[in-house]
């Protein structure tokens, strides 16, 4: 069985590519050695597919995606009179160019007020680099100050709270046998577990705090 | 036989220097634009599948997800857009090698 001249157009692409079995690869070159039509479209084919692959990517001109609006949704109506002369206000009109102006605006009040300039008496002295520095200075301690005096402080709660709260850090757990409930009302309990014993750790606590002769080492008190 | 080292180094020089003589790249810029003619004398449908194919360097699989059609219609697209391209660069006189 031989093939014809349409069964070799029909898979030309397919033995360029490699894609016949070696029967259908035979039968195809049976065919297209000795017609000369087809061999001549095997040749030039062959050589198109070598040429296409050989060029290098076409870059894609500029006004592609203007000639594909134009040509999808038709071309658009230019501006013309004073709207030509104000279309540059459409770009300063969109949302994103507020949110960027808003931004630059609470940026210049931070940096303002951290640099000490009265807007609403504003003065020459103000813009004077010199000041500017010392009041920069200042809000920088003053910033400092604040975050010192809350660390410290927020140790001393911590430290507190850690001292009136033993037990949650003790390494025996409590013991929940119903012997150890209190039975008789004349058994003693541990000092700080007592509600009274804790009031009165706090109240020394505070004593000592309000005083302002806090000892260090707090570890070492009952 | 073997060659000698320096006959070796030309031909590989020469075989490196042919994709970018000048006449080499006026040749391959003006196939570009007879190209470019003759793929726009293709009907759209085998136009985007020999893009795809040829120059775009797509395979079956991935231009059947694009153009949306069954694998064999793009496998009988880009066989009838190659042959009908080589008869049209053919009837402008272009013999692409």
């Amino acid at each position: 069985m031989n093939w014809n001249c349409e069964q070799i157009e029909a898979r030309l692409s397919d033995y360029l590519e490699g894609a016949l079995t070696p029967e259908e690869a035979a039968l195809f070159v049976n065919h297209s050695s000795t017609c000369g039509q087809c061999k001549e479209l095997v040749a030039s084919v062959r050589g198109l597919i070598g040429a296409m692959h050989a060029l290098e990517p076409v870059a894609a001109p500029a006004n592609l995606v203007t000639a594909i609006l134009n040509g999808t949704l038709g071309p658009r109506p230019s501006a013309s009179g004073w709207r030509a002369w104000f279309g540059w206000t459409r770009v300063i009109m969109q949302p994103r160019f507020a949110y960027g102006a808003l931004t630059v605006l609470i940026t210049l009040g931070v940096v303002s007020e951290a640099l000490g300039i009265q807007w609403r008496t504003p003065t020459v002295a103000d813009l004077n680099p010199v000041n500017l520095y010392r009041s920069f200075d200042r809000q920088a301690h003053l910033a400092y100050a604040k975050g010192s005096k809350f660390v410290g402080d927020l140790r001393v709660v911590y430290e507190i709270k850690s001292r009136l709260e033993p037990s949650d850090q003790d390494s025996t757990p409590p013991q929940k046998t119903p012997a150890a409930a209190p039975s008789s009302p004349g058994q003693s309990q541990t000092p700080l577990s007592s509600p009274l014993n804790r009031a009165e750790s706090v109240e020394n606590y505070l004593t000592r705090l309000a005083c302002g002769v806090w000892i260090a080492p707090v570890r070492s008190m009952p | 036989m073997t060659d000698s080292m320096e006959d070796v180094m030309t031909q590989v020089e020469e075989k490196e220097s042919a994709g970018r003589r000048p006449d080499h790249v006026a040749a391959v810029a003006e196939l570009g634009e007879h190209l470019q003619k003759a793929l726009g004398k293709l009907s759209p449908d085998l136009r985007e599948a020999v893009i795809l194919r040829d120059l775009e360097g797509l395979d079956y699989s991935e231009i059947r997800q694009v153009l949306e059609v069954p694998e064999g219609t793009v496998k009988s697209r880009i066989n009838r857009g190659r042959i009908e391209l080589a008869r049209v660069l053919n009837e402008m006189g272009v013999r692409p090698n």
